[in-house]
């Protein structure tokens, strides 16, 4: 069918063409310039919803990371302590272990009684650790000074006493996943009897009851044994936290390789692949070029041109 | 050979002259809008007869022709309206999505990642002024982005209004416009005329016209046009226009009425139909989104905030922020001035005494349907060391001097003794329904000494949760594990069998959501996206944010239950989702419909491109052609001229004869 073509057509498609390819490169201008190949919901609403939900998930296992490394420091810094504490334990074995010995004076017994003295009041010293100005040990009540010593009238601990409470702090590694960071000093040092024991070895040193040397000797190397076993068990709680410590590094590296998979997705999802927009753009010039020139070329001449 | 040839050729001289005329009026129209092509229609006149059969006797134009398609120019009315709709539509979803704007990291998205985020930064330090300072920051970010939006997207409705009265007052001055020119077209016709550019400037304004609201036109044998709205009623008669008026009702809506009408009429076209679909849906949909979003933020946070404590740890003194209109009625009764009713359930209020911590626990039940807020008062006031009272619609609770309270789920860590053996209770309740724990001695002796000495501990249902041994093998006053995160010790003391001891452990002190409804001790102020904000309090004390459940420093508990609501499905809206999710979820709903409105507008601008295309090939004005008929019409008028000529050459020959 021959249709009837009047200039207004002519300019009408003209004029659409020509919208329609600037509209394309703007929206591939657009893509270059923000690096992004969704910039708004529309434009693929099906990415785009997957895009804010990478947002979030890698604002969340950001947060995860960083609530970990701090659990790992916590567990790190209590383990520590820990570490000299058991140190302290070996050295008073030690000691004892010396002390033991039949041939020993009273007199050095005393001086024996002296560094352990000592031992003990590094040992309240360590128990009452601080990490970041909050008591380790003292459960939730971080301000408080987990343990106070009774002192005799000569300064000497006599008996320490626990202040802080039981209670666990956790720190969240996971949606709905919290784990404990904290050891209360009630859990450490006071079932175990680390303090009274130590005190009655010293008083045992310093033969406090006057007892036969015999007695004295039996006493120690009873007192030796129970040092042994807190020393036992206090190496055991490093152990453990040294465990929890571990998987909390591979915690770490799930969530770093968690992050990084989320990060590949999000890029997949809302960046631009700068080649095929470059190609794009290009093709889309030529093609606007056409469209204006085609147009310049059809669009001027008239019969009037002819007409003479 | 007479004087009629010389009329022929008048005739022919005349015919070419109408019709040079006429070429040159559609080259003058070539651009004008509603033009169409006018061609004359030529025919012979009529014969005269003569012995030798009837004789020609030259040209005339009976009428002048207007070049038109009924069908297109009705199809292309039509999609004018489909389009004017479209484009309205496709205008708010775009800015809709501009206003949400989640891409330049500045939308809610973010800004409720962020606000988790930092409290889990507490929960790290929950004792942190910084760190409390940052979540209370964050919050009223929260609370102003809701209120932003929400009122980016009432300014939306406000204009939509605007334009749906400017809109309908335009059809009025159109239609007012057609009836004039009906009057003109009829008066003109009646002189013998034949309008055509009046109808041409009719249908200009129909095209105006139907971009606002979808018609239907008739062309009446009288030549006056008639117009329809879509939904059939008249609005345009040869004599008469029906115009529309507009009505703001209860809701601020604007309805559209015939005047006259009490009843609004249907408007099922045009940019009209796009403004009021924008006004009646589109913007309610996604203020209904962001509302039912921020009410639940609103709620799930204060809920928990409500069941825990700030730095300070007990309350002496709280007053409830949402007053009742009347306290005397059933706290369920609607538009009481809470944001959302309780719910049957219990209330959890523990009373310390400052001097020696012992704590008093009592289980306020509370029925919304029965209960009013005077009622729960006097079930205030009857716990002890506790005054509530009623005014102004608040409820304000005190404590006696030496005393404290507060609404947490923690366990009385003291809740007395089994036999003579005294009990504490640590730890954080994990179980998922609030519980009583009951101790029962299964045999007789010392804590710590006796061999083989068991404690059984039951739930409520009588089902048994653990079994201690508290024999030779416990270390009295060292920590066991019952179940659900509680730990507890014992002292060395004797217990008998059938020694007995029950506590309570809380997962939720506050089942019946009155705090939250109330307002008692909350984060958010507010009902929805409207007017949401920070509580005045926090604002001004970061450290009354309740992260802990207890008084102590490094109690995160309840900053953990706060940072983990973003991870937790609470009801939406209809739905049962997480923030985020709902968030996400409509907003990808916006893209869709957006792109589809786009798609259709796209859609509709090549239709109604191509239409008009199609009009133009049969009433546009070709320029080309228009010059092939000029020097068509100029030949014959010079050949017209040259007879003319050669008659008036033929009587002077006779004349010289």
């Amino acid at each position: 069918m021959l249709n009837r073509v009047t200039q207004d057509i002519l300019i009408r498609n003209t004029y659409l063409n020509l919208q329609r390819s600037t509209n394309r490169l703007q929206t591939l201008q657009e893509q270059l310039s923000s690096g992004k190949r969704v910039n708004r919901f529309s434009d693929d609403p099906n990415s785009a919803r997957k895009i804010l939900f990478l947002h979030s998930e890698s604002k969340q296992l950001e947060q995860f990371s960083a609530n970990v490394q701090e659990a790992k420091q916590a567990l790190t810094s209590s383990s520590s302590v820990l570490n000299s504490i058991t140190d302290i334990l070996a050295q008073a074995k030690d000691l004892s272990l010396r002390a033991s010995d039949g041939s020993m004076t009273q007199n050095e017994r005393s001086i024996i009684a002296i560094e352990i003295n000592e031992l003990l009041e590094n040992l309240l010293t360590d128990s009452n650790s601080t990490r970041l100005g909050k008591y380790i040990y003292s459960g939730t009540e971080t301000d408080t000074q987990p343990f106070g010593a009774v002192r005799s009238n000569d300064g000497k601990i006599t008996d320490v006493q626990y202040k802080g409470n039981r209670e666990a702090i956790k720190y969240q590694i996971g949606p709905g996943i919290n784990i404990q960071v904290n050891r209360t000093g009630d859990e450490i040092f006071m079932d175990n009897n680390v303090f009274s024991n130590l005190i009655a070895l010293r008083d045992t040193l310093e033969n406090k009851n006057n007892l036969p040397q015999n007695d004295q000797i039996q006493a120690i190397s009873n007192q030796i044994g129970l040092v042994g076993d807190i020393y036992t068990n206090i190496l055991s709680e490093t152990a453990s936290l040294g465990g929890k410590t571990k998987r909390l590094e591979l915690t770490e590296n799930k969530l770093r390789d968690a992050q990084l998979s989320v990060e590949l997705l999000r890029t997949d999802f809302e960046d631009a692949d700068m080649i095929d927009v470059i190609l794009k753009l290009k093709n889309e010039e030529n093609l606007f070029q056409a469209a204006l020139a085609s147009g310049a070329r059809i669009i001027q001449p008239t019969l009037l041109d002819f007409l003479r | 050979m007479s004087s009629s040839d010389l009329y022929i050729g008048l005739s022919g001289l005349l015919a070419a002259q109408r019709a040079l005329e006429i070429t040159g009026h559609n080259i003058a129209n070539a651009n004008t809008p509603g033009f169409h092509r006018q061609a004359p229609v030529i025919v012979t006149k009529q014969p005269s007869p003569s012995p030798i059969g009837p004789m020609g006797s030259g040209v005339e134009i009976a009428t002048i022709k207007r070049l038109k398609d009924e069908y297109i120019d009705a199809r292309i009315l039509e999609h004018t309206s489909t389009l004017g709709g479209l484009k309205i539509t496709g205008r708010f979803y775009k800015e809709l999505e501009l206003v949400f704007n989640e891409f330049s990291g500045t939308g809610l998205n973010n800004v409720i990642s962020t606000f988790f985020g930092s409290l889990q930064e507490l929960s790290l330090r929950p004792d942190s002024i910084g760190l409390r300072t940052q979540v209370a920051e964050n919050a009223s970010i929260l609370a102003s982005s809701f209120q932003q939006l929400h009122g980016e997207l009432n300014k939306m409705l406000t204009f939509a209004r605007e334009e749906i009265k400017s809109d309908v007052n335009s059809v009025n001055g159109i239609t007012s416009e057609l009836v004039d020119l009906n009057q003109l077209i009829l008066s003109t016709q009646a002189s013998g005329g034949k309008a055509n550019d009046l109808m041409d400037r009719q249908d200009a304004l129909l095209d105006d016209l139907s971009n606002l609201i979808g018609i239907s036109a008739v062309r009446q044998e009288n030549g006056t046009i008639k117009v329809r709205s879509s939904s059939g009623r008249s609005l345009v008669t040869a004599n008469n226009v029906y115009k529309l008026t507009t009505n703001t009702n209860s809701n601020g809506d604007i309805e559209i009425f015939f005047e006259g009408d009490a009843t609004p009429t249907t408007i099922s076209n045009g940019e009209l139909k796009g403004l009021l679909d924008t006004q009646n849906n589109i913007i309610p949909e996604y203020l209904g989104y962001l509302n039912n979003l921020a009410s639940s933020i609103i709620k799930e946070l204060n809920k928990t905030q409500s069941e825990g404590v700030g730095l300070p740890g007990g309350f002496t003194s709280v007053v409830s922020t949402n007053a009742v209109s009347d306290s005397t009625v059933p706290l369920d009764t609607a538009d009481l001035g809470l944001p959302f009713p309780p719910v049957n359930g219990i209330l959890n209020v523990t009373v310390t005494d400052s001097a020696t911590g012992a704590a008093t626990r009592t289980n306020i039940t509370i029925d919304p349907a029965t209960d009013s807020l005077d009622d729960l008062a006097v079930m205030i006031n009857a716990v002890p060391n506790l005054n509530a009272t009623v005014s102004n619609g608040k409820l304000s609770i005190t404590s006696n001097s030496g005393y404290e309270f507060y609404f947490t789920k923690a366990s009385d860590p003291n809740p007395g003794s089994i036999g003579s053996s005294v009990v504490s209770i640590s730890g954080d309740y994990t179980g998922a329904n609030n519980d009583t724990y009951t101790f029962t001695a299964l045999g007789t002796g010392t804590i710590g000494t006796t061999t083989g000495l068991q404690i059984e501990v039951k739930d409520s249902s009588g089902s048994t949760v653990s079994i201690l041994d508290v024999g030779d093998t416990y270390s009295p006053g060292s920590t066991i594990n019952i179940d659900n995160g509680v730990s507890v010790f014992f002292t060395e003391d004797s217990i008998t069998t059938g020694n007995t001891l029950s506590f309570d452990v809380t997962s939720d002190s506050d089942t019946s959501d009155t705090l939250a409804s109330l307002g008692i001790n909350i984060l958010f102020t507010g009902k929805d996206a409207s007017d949401i904000s920070l509580s005045k309090d926090i604002e001004n004390n970061p450290s009354l944010l309740a992260a802990a459940t207890t008084s102590s420093p490094g109690d995160n508990t309840n900053a953990l239950r706060m940072a983990n609501l973003q991870f937790t499905k609470t009801t939406i809206g209809s739905g049962n989702t997480t923030f985020s999710d709902y968030l996400h979820g409509f907003e990808a709903t916006l893209g869709d419909e957006t792109k589809y409105a786009i798609r259709e507008n796209d859609a509709g601008v090549m239709v109604l491109n191509s239409l008009q295309n199609r009009r133009s090939e049969v009433s546009g004005v070709s320029i080309d052609e228009e010059l092939l008929n000029l020097v068509r019409f100029q030949r014959a008028y010079q050949a017209s001229a040259r007879f003319i000529s050669v008659i008036s050459d033929l009587t002077d020959t006779i004349f010289n004869m």
